[in-house]
């Protein structure tokens, strides 16, 4: 399979039909690191990451990236996700990026278009991921419960925004918490200000995560951020229909339903 | 220990349209409510960003009331039902990280609906009166930076 992708690879770069291949080798140590490949020798560096932690279209939805000519991206199910939603958002179109998916049992599958992307994640029955159950259990504690716990981990967010950087989606040139006038959520890794700052992120994926779960696994402290972000999504798939499978490019957030069912409302 | 009674502060970000035409009526109708309430006035329901709630909390708000037209009354056709959306969204949120829900009142008021401002003033009030000042977030202001604390 490894053969193939290296195969396929080269031969679009020596074609230059792509101008460069995003994909991943081996760093130092035992880490895997991402790297855009632009020389053909390199191509055999390439390596398929069986138990991907990074979300390698969070590279492609900078667009720097994307300036210095066509990309063609390894993928795997995460990142083919992310695709999807980014073309829908129209971050990416077909003249910056081609899309090789490495599919676990089912190997290597060449999109020519990223519309066939978004056929195939539709097509595909999206498997429950071999989900914990911490949500549920947080969603068990009483108030107080969930409210200590969710102080103690923000205690430790250190603002280092690794998690905004990890994540494909979160590709605003000027991000909310860099404005300072006003000044939204205080900068400082104060445990308020990582409230303010969580909540938002947690609000502005609301719909679109993909739950890839990059931002906790680039966290230098380990906190299970990306329950923030499945429990909003829970409540959008459940509320406003599966976010993942609707056609349309316009997602939960930038629409309504007349019907939108609630009984807070007094 | 002051033995004065508890005085709730609530903030209450209500549209320019409906709920504060609304409260004005109250007001004209001399109806009295409680006066505990500080009114933001916005432009529309869709104008009334999360953030703002945080930071009423931040403040040092005790309960926050949210307020507008009723669906399909919205002067911008729609801002009300956008603003439903992020309202069943954040509310979950804050749910699941634990922040009190019951302290964040949500309500449609029409400009005709002066009584039942005061109605949602009045609940309001003796509910928060009633679970006390939000003393979890506003604990928040007093955590010292990592720095000092490890120091």
């Amino acid at each position: 399979m490894l053969d193939k992708l290296k195969l396929k690879s080269k031969q679009l770069l020596e074609s230059r039909e792509v101008n460069s291949v995003l994909g991943t080798v081996h760093g130092t140590g035992n880490r895997i690191r991402p790297m855009f490949i632009r020389e053909i020798k390199d191509i055999d560096n390439l390596i398929i990451n069986e138990s991907p932690s990074i979300n390698l279209a969070a590279y492609i939805a900078q667009a720097d990236n994307l300036k210095k000519g066509k990309v063609l991206i390894i993928a795997s199910m995460n990142e083919l996700k992310a695709i999807k939603q980014l073309s829908d958002e129209n971050r990416i179109n077909d003249e910056q990026l081609r899309v090789i998916g490495v599919i676990g049992k089912e190997g290597i599958i060449e999109f020519n278009k990223l519309n066939e992307v978004s056929d195939y994640i539709q097509s595909t029955q999206s498997l429950p991921s071999a989900h914990d159950n911490s949500l549920e259990q947080i969603s068990s504690m009483t108030q107080d419960q969930r409210w200590q716990y969710w102080k103690q981990v923000m205690e430790g967010c250190i603002r280092c925004y690794a998690c905004r950087s990890a994540c494909p989606l979160c590709y605003c040139e000027r991000c909310a918490v860099e404005i300072n006038q006003p000044q939204w959520v205080s900068v400082a890794s104060h445990t308020k200000g990582n409230f303010e700052w969580h909540i938002m992120r947690a609000i502005h994926l609301a719909g679109r995560c993909v739950g890839c779960q990059s931002c906790s696994n680039a966290c230098p402290i380990n906190l299970p951020i990306h329950l923030l972000n499945r429990a909003v999504n829970k409540e959008t798939d459940e509320r406003f229909g599966k976010t993942q499978s609707t056609q349309s490019s316009t997602h939960c957030m930038s629409s309504f339903s007349a019907n939108d069912f609630e009984d807070f409302i007094k | 220990m002051d033995n004065k009674e508890f005085n709730p502060k609530i903030v209450a970000f209500v549209c320019n349209w409906c709920t504060y035409a609304g409260a004005d009526l109250t007001g004209t109708s001399r109806i009295k409510y409680a006066s505990n309430v500080r009114i933001i006035r916005l432009p529309c329901t869709g104008r009334i960003d999360y953030m703002l709630l945080l930071k009423a909390f931040g403040e040092g708000a005790d309960g926050i009331i949210v307020s507008g037209c009723h669906p399909n009354d919205c002067h911008y056709t729609s801002g009300n039902f956008h603003a439903r959306r992020r309202w069943i969204v954040f509310r979950r949120l804050c749910d699941f990280m634990g922040i009190d829900i019951r302290r964040i009142v949500f309500s449609w008021v029409s400009a005709a609906e002066g009584a039942k401002w005061a109605d949602i003033v009045n609940s309001t009030t003796s509910l928060i009166k009633e679970i006390g000042p939000y003393i979890d977030y506003q604990s928040l202001n007093n955590i010292e930076t990592k720095e000092i604390r490890n120091a």
